[in-house]
């Protein structure tokens, strides 16, 4: 056998825009955004202009063009540098016309009637309903194609917008912060943009304080209040004094943007050493200095348990922890210390609210009246219950949750699970899928096992859908109705970005086929068309989850790890 | 399984769905990527189709399944990888789907050619025969098939589906060769209780056909019974209601026979002890007894004592009595008896030669007093004068005048014409007859001054025939003279001394009802069956049979000292009399029909059916088929 | 949230309890019928036949897994409830026995058979799963033969490259007179199913023979090739196991649909000729 040898990967081995030239670099640094930067503050490793040729490309965008879309995950922000963009206020553009899928629930007849009319053939698709095909134009740019708004003038009549122009940053929020697009902004003329992305983003907040000062103005006027607010135990506080803890709050980046894409090139062993590399959030048995509110990702909670790490829990957007720590200290107990260790799980984005102002808006208000001290009271005695709960539980309790931890099984919402214990392996969870997907399977029924547990090769409908970054037309999506991960299959061109980014393999590629049979191929190069396919937790079907509602022994579920604790019957039955 | 599989780009979905798999994989090779195609052809043939591109032909091998391959296509576009192509199998469960069919179809099929083949033919393997026959119901039923009772059959689908929303009246085919006592579908056979609205029977409530041969369709159930009864109870020990008091002896004997004094006086009589039996089988026929063990004839068990008694009672029809004169026409006399010297003694004073009274027959025929000589002087003579002229004519006339049908042939068979012409003669003269020769083997006989019947023996015609005639008469009249000139007639020829034959000895005498409303006096001649009690039956054969013949009638019937038997029958009503046995009583049963020994169900002793029996044209069908023996 | 999996205890006995039910009502209807001289009978094969016929929807249920009718496991727990108080039923129904003639004979085996394989199913998908995930491995029944395909292809190869390597052919030749046979396709079949140890304890005695034959080269081929087999004996276990999870229900489902197609002929000609 041949060895096949590779030199290191290295950071801008793959540029973002393929035809980036100097001379399109020496042309941006003439815009005042970009010369205001100062380029001596860079590193030699990480100069200004490489991260603009190798992290940042110009796109031009032919009027109607949607640039981003409300509900999409981006990992870019982009830059007007010439043209006119309009912003789609609320309510928004209807799905259909960001060549999304609409979810309309089969009718009670048109479920039945898919007992005759599901395709005996695999993959079967209706080449001649072109339909929403011609939302999707090929752009020059990307080398790929793009979604377009067919009839603006009217789309400007009937919705609010607001207008976009030269200079503008947007998208920087939901690409640092992964959080979904907060709303569509199309070209409203030609238009000459900037996309940066996330990594050069990254760059110019940690070493240009202009940049910085504008990305973190930015999310506290725009997120952060709301993100607070959203948080139960600052929920009592009125606009000045959250504003107040607002500007108090500090922002704590942890782990890879992309951990996802690293994250299955890693063997097993190394993943159960992960946890000692996981970037540290809090030690455990360090002094308390705040509060720490998880603004994205997944943070491990875990104790030392002899010569290793026990995971107890993790926290997802919008948890926070800490509170009953300090508030003990603050009560004047002393020898309060961290109980456990926080790691970010791949990526996490955390928010500290230190301790001062938590004593200041949050204690204060728990010891002044008799309802606040008993909502107080009650707070920190479930937190630090709840938490004694996790320490008190022993190793074989927790040994699921932690292998779920583990394998990042936790980012799923609906992973699912089968009890191999009582799954006699008729395969009818995956008929039934078939049935509900027009003779197609949408998943495996393999997947990584844990004694009797088996969560399946079926889409987890990720709380942080690493799935949808990037996927240029926005064919995967988040449904705005249920929270499940979706592909619309007119849209989806094929391009596997999504496949490759799902860190579960979750996520299958298909040679689709004509009515006949024949596979369908691209007849410029005879490759066959492939679609992006996966679990839609049967969106469109009246029963629900087909799957689960197939096991005739009650071996599956479809779990988010965190708000389950299996409890395996005796009866067997 | 190795994890790498999970990848994305290292497997495809399973298809479970499908109905084939490959073919190179179910020999255990490895299968090829593709798969079959859904028509069951194979998919693996080569493993791309190369694309010219600028004129290089290009592998197109998906990199799930490794890529472009090494070798690459061939210099005319051939995949460089070919094999030949495998014979893709169906999955399991399409075998199991064909299975299904070929289950389905062969039920089918089995279905179908019941349906079409012949019944003669195809009967025993006939998926739709519902079971063999009873022995009995298999046999006739044999030609013309099952719509002997299934009036559906061969009709039809369309008779069919008409048969489904009607009621197949299973029950009314039954009767075709069944019949009964009774109305066929009113329980046993009898309107038991017109004012309650009871249901109607069907056959098929109780027999159920198609269990074999060997499995009887006439049994029943307690609970069967209890359906109807109200008094339901568990078994016989259990709740069956005591025996009537007088059970079993309901009826009134028709001959007088008393036990009691038969066995204790008579037979005891050393005087008879060669001719007394020794136990009850001497009299009573025990072979094929049913419920009634019935005694043997006259001839065999009374004649020895009681022959000779019956011959010594005569019946006197005429006696010549004491007369006052002479009234008789001489003239007439002479011409009729034809005398030669007749009226020599005419003037002499006349001097009766009898002195007795007038015979209580003749007395009640011509209405004349019994005690008063001018009273019957008259007629009586003119009766003479009419026999001697008629001989029996104007008897014959006389009897026939008291009943409505003429009597008087059977009641003067045997009468010699000349004997009574010539007895009259011989009285009108005033003079004794004198019989040239006696009767000595019964029969009529004149003899000095009476007409007299000698009986030949048991059952003699002409004996029965006047007690029954003293009944008819005694009953009838309105003068009051007369009636009790026919009660007196009654009264001798039914008394036991003197009566004819003595016949009332031993025959009971009853009261029957007429259906006009009147009562008429009956002598029960002949042995009376017992037939009140359609619904009980009791085998006497197997009791005997199990208890033994010699002293086994004693268990339960024990006579009964006490009664006076003969008192009850001085009367004509038969309901008053009183059996000289005991009663028998339910514990008398149960010494061995208990919990533990011998079968207690309602069917060992009562019957539902009122005289079940077959129809003629049944019968008839026997016949003509003499080879289809039940 | 706790999740619970399968049904409690309380569950199944009220699943039970309501199966008993109805069985007891119709035993005490078929009483009174019988003595107020009805025929039981019919009461008895209606209340049967309204049983298989729900049996039988489970079947029409598997089908339409897009309908919005009541969780699968649920119509498991009634199929298996209801199976045994058919059972019951038929017992009432036909005195066990069966009506004496063809017809009823047929049906009465066929039910039967049904009846048994059900029984020995269920018997089989609550044991063997529990065995299958103790093997350590988890396959799909329809990857063994490439996964055994792709075992033997990995063993032909170590085989060849030791001969390339060491030069000798103990290895080769031993392995094409013993072990070839052990890889050609799932062995031990039988054994495996009563969960007998014979395959692996077949493998090792091969390779004990083999080894003081070998030098400590060649052994390093042969420690590789036992842990090869020592994979195929699991993938072995599995195939047997799994096989018989699908192959019962080859037996029990076309009796099935026989014994419902000839209970809606026995319902005809009841109707026709009886009724």
């Amino acid at each position: 056998m041949a060895i096949t040898t590779q030199e290191r990967p290295q950071r801008w081995d793959q540029p973002f825009g393929l035809f980036m030239t100097d001379q399109d670099v020496d042309r941006l640094l003439t815009f005042p955004e970009i010369s205001a930067i100062e380029e001596s503050k860079f590193p030699a490793h990480c100069s200004l202009k490489g991260i603009l040729k190798n992290d940042a490309r110009v796109i031009k965008y032919s009027a109607g063009d949607i640039v981003i879309r409300e509900g999409d995950y981006g990992n870019s922000a982009f830059l007007v540098l010439d043209g006119s963009l309009k912003v789609v206020l609320f309510p928004g553009l209807p799905g259909e016309m960001l060549g999304r899928r609409t979810i309309r629930k089969k009718t009670l007849w048109q479920a039945f009637k898919q007992l005759w009319t599901q395709r005996k053939t695999p993959e079967v698709r209706d080449v001649k309903s072109q339909g929403q095909h011609s939302l999707v134009r090929a752009t020059e740019a990307l080398g790929s194609s793009q979604v377009f708004l067919q009839d603006v003038p009217a789309i400007l009549d009937k919705n609010k917008t607001a207008s976009l122009g030269k200079g503008a940053l947007f998208g920087e929020l939901a690409a640092l912060g992964r959080t979904p697009r907060t709303s569509t902004i199309f070209a409203e003329t030609d238009a000459e943009l900037l996309e940066i992305r996330w990594q050069g983003l990254r760059e110019f907040r940690k070493y240009d304080q202009g940049w910085r000062r504008l990305i973190d103005q930015r999310y506290r006027a725009n997120a952060l209040n709301a993100h607070l607010r959203a948080t139960s135990i600052f929920s009592h506080l009125d606009d000045k004094d959250l504003q107040e803890v607002a500007d108090a709050t500090l922002f704590e980046t942890y782990g890879k943007f992309d951990w996802h894409l690293t994250y299955n090139k890693l063997q097993t062993k190394e993943k159960t050493l992960g946890i000692k590399d996981e970037p540290i959030i809090a030690q455990q048995g360090d002094y308390s200095d705040g509060i720490l509110l998880v603004r994205t990702g997944f943070a491990r909670v875990s104790i030392d348990r002899g010569n290793g790490q026990q995971t107890l829990t993790y926290l997802g957007t919008g948890d926070f922890y800490g509170a009953d720590e300090i508030f003990r200290a603050w009560q004047g107990d002393s020898n309060v210390s961290l109980r456990v260790t926080i790691t970010a799980l791949g990526y996490a984005e955390m928010l500290r609210v230190p301790s001062k102002i938590v004593e200041k808006h949050l204690f204060a208000y728990w010891s002044s009246g008799r309802e606040g001290f008993r909502k107080g009271a009650l707070q920190s005695s479930v937190e630090s219950r709840r938490m004694q709960d996790y320490i008190d539980r022993t190793l074989t309790d927790g040994a699921l949750l932690e292998w779920a931890v583990e394998e990042r099984f936790v980012n799923g919402t609906q992973a699912m699970l089968i009890n191999m214990d009582r799954c006699v392996r008729c395969d009818d969870c995956v008929r039934a899928c078939s049935a509900a997907h027009d003779g197609n399977p949408r998943f495996i029924r393999h997947g990584k096992t844990f004694e009797n547990w088996m969560v399946a090769n079926a889409c987890m409908h990720c709380a942080d859908p690493v799935c949808m970054i990037g996927c240029p037309t926005g064919a995967i999506h988040r449904s705005m109705s249920g929270g499940m991960v979706i592909i619309n299959d007119d849209t989806c061109i094929g391009c596997e970005t999504c496949a490759n980014s799902c860190p579960y393999s979750n996520i299958r590629m298909v040679s689709i086929r004509d009515d006949v049979g024949n596979f369908i191929t691209d007849p410029q190069n005879q490759k066959p068309i492939l679609k992006a396919t996966k679990c839609d937790l049967c969106a469109d079907q009246i029963s629900g989850p087909a799957c689960v509602f197939a096991c005739p022994h009650d071996a599956m579920r479809r779990v988010d790890f965190r708000e389950t604790e299996l409890d395996e019957n005796t009866t067997g039955f | 399984m190795d994890e790498n599989k999970f990848g994305h780009d290292q497997s495809q979905y399973e298809r479970p769905n499908l109905p084939y798999r490959c073919g190179r994989a179910s020999l255990w090779q490895t299968p090829c990527n593709n798969g079959p195609e859904t028509n069951g052809t194979c998919g693996g043939i080569q493993e791309c189709t190369p694309f010219l591109k600028n004129d290089r032909w290009e592998c197109r091998r998906d990199k799930r399944f490794g890529g472009p391959c090494e070798e690459g296509p061939g210099s005319r576009g051939e995949c460089s990888i070919q094999r030949p192509p495998c014979a893709p199998r169906s999955t399991l469960r399409t075998i199991r789907g064909r299975l299904v069919v070929l289950a389905v179809g062969v039920v089918l099929a089995l279905i179908g050619s019941s349906l079409a083949l012949d019944p003669s033919v195809g009967s025993m393997i006939s998926i739709s025969n519902a079971g063999p026959l009873s022995k009995s119901h298999a046999k006739f039923t044999e030609k013309v098939g099952c719509s002997s009772c299934h009036a559906a059959h061969g009709t039809g689908p369309i008779g069919w589906i008409k048969a489904v929303f009607n009621d197949s009246d299973l029950s009314s085919q039954c009767v075709n060769c069944h019949s009964f006592g009774g109305p066929s579908f009113k329980a046993h056979n009898a309107n038991m209780s017109p004012e309650r609205k009871v249901a109607d029977t069907q056959c098929v409530m109780c027999h159920l056909e198609h269990s074999g041969s060997t499995v009887s369709t006439k049994s029943l159930t307690p609970e069967q019974c209890n359906s109807c009864h109200k008094k339901d109870f568990e078994s016989f020990e259990h709740g069956h209601p005591e025996f009537s008091g007088k059970y079993p002896y309901f009826n009134r004997n028709s001959i007088k026979f008393d036990h009691s004094s038969h066995l204790n006086k008579h037979f005891e009589n050393p005087k008879f002890s060669d001719k007394s039996p020794k136990s009850c089988i001497g009299c009573h026929t025990i072979t094929l007894s049913d419920r009634e063990v019935r005694p043997n004839i006259y001839e065999v068990i009374c004649a020895s004592c009681h022959d000779s008694q019956i011959k010594k009672k005569e019946l006197i029809l005429l006696r010549l009595p004491e007369l006052m004169q002479n009234l008789i026409d001489q003239k007439s006399l002479v011409q009729a008896c034809n005398f030669p010297n007749a009226h020599a003694k005419m003037e002499e004073e006349f001097l009766s030669i009898s002195t007795e009274q007038p015979a209580l027959v003749s007395a009640f025929l011509l209405n004349i007093p019994d005690d008063d000589p001018e009273a019957y002087e008259q007629p009586l003579q003119d009766l003479i004068l009419a026999m001697a002229e008629e001989s029996s004519v104007p008897f014959t006339e006389l009897i026939d005048s008291q009943t409505e049908t003429s009597m008087s042939k059977r009641l003067l068979a045997g009468l010699n014409p000349e004997v009574l012409k010539r007895a009259a003669c011989s009285w009108g003269l005033n003079q004794e007859y004198e019989s040239p020769s006696e009767a000595k083997f019964g029969g009529w006989y004149a003899d000095m001054l009476e007409v007299r019947y000698k009986t030949a023996g048991h059952g003699d015609p002409v004996a029965k025939s006047w007690v029954e005639f003293a009944l008819a008469v005694s009953k009838q009249q309105d003068d009051e003279d007369k009636a009790s000139r026919a009660v007196a007639m009654r009264d001798q020829i039914l008394s036991v001394k003197d009566g004819v034959g003595g016949c009332v000895k031993c025959h009971a005498i009853t009261e029957v009802k007429e259906s006009s409303g009147g009562t008429r006096l009956v002598v029960d001649w002949g042995y009376k069956n017992e037939d009140g009690r359609p619904y009980v039956t009791y085998k006497h054969d197997d009791h005997i049979e199990i208890l033994g013949a010699k002293n086994s009638c004693s268990t339960c019937h024990i006579v009964n000292k006490e009664v006076d038997y003969m008192a009850s029958y001085k009367e004509f009503d038969a309901g008053k009399w009183v059996s000289n046995f005991d009663p028998i009583r339910k514990k008398t049963c149960m010494q061995c029909h208990s919990e533990t020994q011998i079968n207690l169900e309602c069917q060992n002793c009562h019957k539902y059916h009122f005289k079940p029996s077959f129809k003629k044209d049944m019968l008839t069908v026997k016949a003509e088929h003499p080879s289809s023996t039940l | 949230m706790k999740i619970q999996q399968g049904f409690s205890l309380v569950q199944v006995w009220r699943y039970v309890g309501l199966a008993s039910l109805l069985l007891l009502v119709t035993w005490q209807w078929t009483i009174q019928i019988d003595s107020s001289l009805g025929i039981s009978a019919l009461a008895s094969g209606w209340v049967l036949f309204g049983v298989l016929a729900f049996l039988a929807l489970f079947s029409i249920r598997k089908r339409l897994p897009f309908m919005p009718l009541a969780p699968s496991a649920i119509w498991f727990m009634l199929h298996t409830v209801g199976g045994f108080l058919a059972l019951f039923l038929f017992w009432l129904h036909t005195d066990a026995m069966g009506s004496k003639g063809f017809y009823g004979q047929v049906l009465t085996i066929l039910f039967y058979i049904t009846s048994i394989s059900g029984v020995i199913g269920l018997f089989m998908e609550k044991v063997i799963p529990r065995q299958l995930t103790c093997s350590g491995v988890e396959i799909i029944y329809e990857r063994i033969p490439g996964e055994i395909a792709a075992i033997r292809e990995e063993v032909e190869s170590l085989i060849l490259k030791c001969t390339e390597e060491v030069g000798t052919s103990t290895l080769a030749e031993h392995y094409l007179e013993t072990l070839n046979w052990y890889f050609q396709k799932p062995r031990f079949f039988l054994n495996n199913v009563f969960g007998g140890h014979l395959s692996q304890h077949w493998v090792r005695q091969q390779c004990m023979i083999l080894e003081r034959f070998l030098s400590e080269k060649e052994r390093e081929f042969l420690d590789k090739v036992y842990s090869l087999a020592e994979k195929k004996r699991k993938i072995d276990f599995h195939y047997a196991l799994q096989t018989l999870l699908k192959t019962w229900l080859l037996v029990h489902i076309p009796m099935a649909a026989a014994v419902t197609a000839m209970v809606i002929w026995h319902l005809i000609l009841i109707m026709v000729f009886f009724v």
